[in-house]
């Protein structure tokens, strides 16, 4: 009778071999918890330090004591952005404080007791391609102001990762592409670059995933709860980063990884009281997911493309196409 | 087999080098014809390829398990038993690149599956009690949602949307509450 062979017959140094090569540490979880004998793996320093090489990690894993690897991956990709680490304009303990809270999902809270400068914002490292959603977690309360606040997180691939800024050029310094507004349909009013202020040598490649609260919106019962906030799915994108970047002239990159930056800010820039920001999340979304916000990407991109001054080239649909998680 | 074939296996390579030139057959106990024909067959086609460099494992371009070419993906499509004792064989001759194509492919096969899912696959035993299991997802959460949770995510985001949607049709939210509390 013919012997059947699972994965189980594999040898140790196979099973790791396997681990390494996924794309992702949540498959690497899934396989671990199949069994005890994987799940020996969770603990396998070797592996961690694998990843962290394989993500680009600038630190130096196989200098770390033993005891700080799986600690030191934790934090260096941590999926989310305590508001502890924001950067908050006037956090001087009079517009802004930063409190502790038991009660915030991530155990700190900013609040707000009065500003004319609303602008907060926040960065993620190390993500690697795929969509995701952005969870902002936020207590509104007894809110006042003039304008909208909007929310808005999109990805970046740096020069530091071995891509060309010099070819997003256009992209880069494009003013007024219309971002989708909150009726969920595109306008002129926003400018991708303001809103985004991406710093120097910087690329922002897909369409930012953006939502705003409006007026009216901000006058909620007074309630000390944290309420999550995520983009809708029509109206905008979630942040899609990658896994292939096609450059104008027709080569292809592989991206590893890109950094993600989140910023709330007050579209006017009037007064505003009584907001607590715990910080962000960043879901990844399953690959069903993925291929929808791809698709719905691809057409909005389509849109933009259309009022994109610039060369044919970066209009080209063959460059567009290799942007995108899902469609290529 | 030419000797050029052979050289692709470390093993047949200092095997040969230690016999010398000689006409006895090399044994192979731990491989079946059925899967050595098969070994044959890769390493033919991949006789002029360079060798893998000790440096290529954390090549990230050479490590990644959807870079797999066409007609490798072609030659790997064996049913669960076949591609078992490949990466078998390719562990115990020493081949490099057809280990990394085995392992690729199980790692693709896993993309998207649940714990459960995998279990059904790859007919694991799941040895561990239901306390055990959660103890090892909270232990290792920062390794990102475990799936289910994850695709749980993209469902309620469609649907809560949707839902808001019908409920309010006379002038939808602009965003959505996703969750009453964090």
């Amino acid at each position: 009778m013919r012997r059947s062979v699972n994965i189980l017959h594999l040898p140790d140094e196979s099973l790791f071999r396997v681990l390494s090569l996924m794309n992702c540490d949540r498959e690497i979880l899934s396989l671990c918890l199949s069994c005890k004998r994987m799940a020996r793996f969770l603990d396998d320093l070797e592996l961690w330090k694998v990843r962290a090489i394989r993500r680009g990690c600038p630190l130096d894993f196989k200098e770390l004591p033993p005891d700080c690897v799986k600690e030191t991956y934790a934090t260096t990709f941590s999926p989310n952005v305590s508001v502890k680490d924001w950067r908050i304009a006037q956090l001087d303990g009079y517009h802004w404080t930063l409190q502790n809270d038991s009660t915030s999902p991530t155990g700190k809270a900013a609040a707000l007791y009065w500003t004319d400068v609303f602008d907060c914002s926040a960065t993620l490292k190390y993500v690697t391609p795929g969509a995701y959603a952005p969870l902002f977690h936020v207590n509104i309360a007894s809110t006042t102001g003039r304008d909208d606040l909007a929310f808005a997180a999109w990805c970046a691939i740096e020069e530091e990762e071995g891509h060309s800024p010099v070819a997003f050029e256009m992209e880069e310094g494009t003013e007024q592409v219309p971002l989708p507004n909150s009726d969920g349909n595109t306008g002129p009013a926003r400018s991708f670059s303001r809103l985004l202020a991406l710093p120097h040598n910087t690329a922002c490649l897909t369409a930012p995933s953006y939502f705003v609260l409006r007026r009216s919106e901000l006058f909620p019962p007074p309630s000390r709860r944290w309420t999550i906030l995520v983009p809708r799915a029509d109206s905008s994108p979630m942040v899609t980063i990658p896994e292939v970047v096609c450059y104008p002239d027709g080569t292809r990159k592989r991206v590893r990884h890109a950094t993600v930056h989140f910023r709330v800010c007050d579209e006017g820039g009037g007064e505003r009281t009584g907001i607590r920001i715990a910080g962000v999340d960043l879901k990844r979304l399953d690959d069903r997911f993925v291929k929808r916000a791809a698709v719905r990407m691809h057409v909005e991109r389509d849109k933009w493309w259309n009022t994109v001054p610039g060369p044919k080239s970066f209009r080209d649909r063959s460059a567009v196409d290799g942007y995108f998680v899902g469609v290529s | 087999v030419d000797k050029e074939v052979a050289d692709r296996s470390v093993l047949l390579k200092n095997m040969l080098e230690d016999v010398g030139e000689s006409d006895k057959p090399i044994p192979l106990p731990n491989v079946t014809g059925k899967v050595l024909k098969k070994v044959i067959t890769y390493c033919e086609h991949h006789r002029n390829d360079p060798l893998p460099q000790p440096d290529d494992d954390l090549d990230d371009t050479k490590r990644r398990s959807d870079d797999i070419d066409d007609w490798d993906a072609d030659f790997i499509k064996v049913d669960n038993d076949q591609l078992f004792e490949l990466i078998l064989a390719a562990n115990y001759m020493d081949i490099k690149p057809l280990l990394d194509l085995g392992c690729k492919t199980v790692a693709n096969m896993i993309k998207g599956k649940t714990p459960e899912q995998i279990r059904e696959m790859f007919n694991i035993e799941n040895d561990f009690t239901p306390e055990e299991e959660e103890q090892i997802r909270k232990e290792n959460e920062y390794v990102s949602l475990p799936l289910d949770d994850s695709m749980m995510l993209g469902g309620i985001a469609c649907l809560l949307y949707y839902s808001l949607c019908i409920a309010n049709q006379s002038g939808c939210q602009h965003y959505h509450r996703w969750a009453s509390e964090s």
